[in-house]
């Protein structure tokens, strides 16, 4: 288990950006009404035949030589498990990959989400010349992040300028910001009524 | 001290290889959060956890761990075995909480 979720986004789209994809969309959902969070990765890289989406979920392979052993997405599989949701990994070769990790919403070991704005600019400065499409989706709001847009306004100037990248992150942050300050004391109060009732 | 006479000492559950029993421990590490644990630990310790999974057997691999403790009972799946057996880490099973057996590793001088 990593952290948070920001993290594993990160090592996640670092695959795709290895595995030379031009354009990564990538789904954050977040849903109070359907008790569910799930991230999405999906890339047009050099993708993986059957043999290989059956090993890279085995922890002890990966495809960089350096190591012995890959641990992305058996941990991102293990997080599904642990969070009583469900793991989906699909790939097909020169095509691309796609790959989703679901988590019950009110599960007790659901990470917190962590920076996710860092984590996809960290992305965007691994490769300038990546296409990543960012969305989420909560019950309230739809959020869109497009580093093509950003670029076509930016022109010239990099993304990961200092200053351009700090705002990028904010901007971000900001859009999926959600107003539920209360959320965990009012779920912890509400398990401590269930089992007053229980018992 | 090395695995056999830690294994010995606290009567803890193990599987291990021959290998895996000669090996010397340095020290114990604490942590159920994998990444942290890759992050922070050092090579040939003792590393306590409750996260029971085929993940916690590869980065004991990966970060060279001489023995993966699984405490307070959580439940070992056979494929955890097979492969502690043949990554030369040897595996404990144990029903104490992870602070008693850090008092069992401190009484050990561990």
């Amino acid at each position: 288990m990593m952290a948070d979720l920001s993290m594993y986004l990160l090592d996640i789209t670092s695959n795709s950006i290895r595995a030379d994809a031009s354009h990564i969309m990538i789904r954050f959902e977040d849903s109070k009404k359907k008790n569910e969070i799930s991230l999405e990765i999906i890339d047009d890289g050099r993708g993986m035949d059957a043999e290989m989406v059956e090993k890279v979920q085995n922890p002890f392979f990966t495809t960089r030589t350096t190591r012995k052993i890959g641990l992305g997405i058996p941990f991102f599989k293990e997080l599904a498990e642990q969070c009583e949701g469900h793991f989906e990994l699909e790939s097909k070769v020169n095509e691309g990959t796609r790959i989703k990790c679901t988590m019950k919403k009110d599960h007790w070991d659901v990470p917190p989400r962590g920076d996710i704005g860092d984590a996809l600019v960290l992305a965007l400065c691994m490769n300038e010349a990546i296409h990543i499409h960012f969305d989420y989706i909560s019950d309230e709001k739809h959020f869109s992040f497009d580093s093509q847009e950003i670029r076509e306004i930016l022109g010239d100037v990099s993304i990961c300028e200092a200053e351009i990248s700090s705002w990028c992150k904010a901007y971000i942050n900001e859009g999926i910001k959600e107003e539920e300050k209360d959320e965990v004391i009012s779920r912890f109060k509400s398990s401590a009524r269930s089992d007053k009732k229980a018992s | 001290m090395r695995v056999k006479e830690f294994a010995q000492k606290t009567g803890f559950k193990i599987w291990a290889s021959d290998k895996a029993l000669e090996r010397e421990i340095a020290g114990v590490f604490v942590g159920d959060l994998l990444s942290w644990v890759m992050g922070n630990c050092e090579a040939d310790q003792i590393w306590i956890t409750v996260q029971s999974h085929l993940n916690s057997v590869a980065v004991s691999a990966l970060k060279e761990i001489s023995v993966l403790v699984i405490a307070q009972g959580a439940p070992i799946e056979q494929e955890m075995i097979d492969k502690a057996l043949e990554e030369d880490i040897a595996l404990c099973a144990c029903e104490l909480p992870a602070y008693e057996i850090c008092k069992k590793c401190v009484e050990l001088g561990l």
